[in-house]
């Protein structure tokens, strides 16, 4: 396992990948290489609920490349899924969140 | 995640099969080739082929392209006449020509359409209806 002692090391682990919303607004997201899909997929989501970009929602995230999306397992660390440094991951609603007081029963 | 292989193999061939007997008389044929359907017609005098690629369903959607008789996806001047999205030819996410249909990757992906989530019809796969919209637009 790497150091975590010094900033280089931090830096060598880091990918930056480019995370787009539903709607199509994208913004790049510096993560460690090792993190899990989905923590970047809920990390990617609070931050576009959080700029308006869209609703809160369980997502997953698909890598896309050459005309082909491929779905990321919610649970593979980026790296084990070939996710590297521009990467584009698009967000893939799985359900909306709901606050409770709704009419489901 | 997505479904297993062989349980996929034997969806795509039961879903084949009523496409085949449903659209009959507007196929020239339509074969499962590993993960992919690949439905040929004849349209404005020449023939197509459609297909339909599973290979991630139903994680994803299927994906839609219309290939060559070697499989190579064809650019949109290769596309039958009425079938790519001309109002939004290059996909935003994909970057390549797309139909604009319920159920297909391309759809569920555009960013218009963000709200009808592949989550929401990921169980009512009928690859027949598809077909048959997908000839529609092809003049078929």
């Amino acid at each position: 396992m790497t150091s975590l002692s010094t900033g280089t090391d931090r830096h060598a682990d880091t990918i930056t990948v480019t995370v787009f919303a539903p709607n199509n607004a994208h913004h790049e997201f510096t993560v460690e290489a090792t993190e899990r899909v989905d923590k970047l997929a809920r990390t990617a989501v609070d931050f576009f609920v959080d700029s308006g970009q869209m609703q809160p929602a369980d997502c997953g995230l698909a890598l896309v490349s050459d005309g082909v999306a491929t779905p990321l397992d919610d649970a593979s660390r980026l790296d084990e899924d070939g996710v590297r440094t521009g990467a584009k991951l698009k967000l893939l609603v799985k359900k909306p969140k709901t606050d409770g007081s709704g009419g489901n029963p | 995640m997505t479904l297993h292989p062989e349980v996929l193999a034997d969806l795509l061939e039961a879903e084949s099969a009523v496409a085949r007997q449903r659209l009959r008389d507007r196929l020239s044929s339509l074969s499962v080739d590993g993960a992919c359907v690949v439905a040929v017609f004849s349209a404005h005098g020449r023939n197509w082929r459609l297909c339909l690629d599973g290979t991630y369903y139903d994680a994803l959607p299927l994906a839609l392209s219309v290939i060559d008789d070697n499989g190579c996806p064809q650019p949109r001047e290769g596309w039958p006449p009425g079938l790519a999205y001309e109002q939004v030819p290059d996909h935003p996410v994909l970057h390549r020509p797309w139909a604009c249909l319920r159920g297909t990757l391309e759809y569920h992906m555009y960013p218009g359409h963000s709200a009808d989530a592949w989550e929401f019809s990921r169980g009512d796969l009928r690859i027949a209806d598809m077909l048959d919209h997908l000839l529609q637009k092809c003049g078929q």
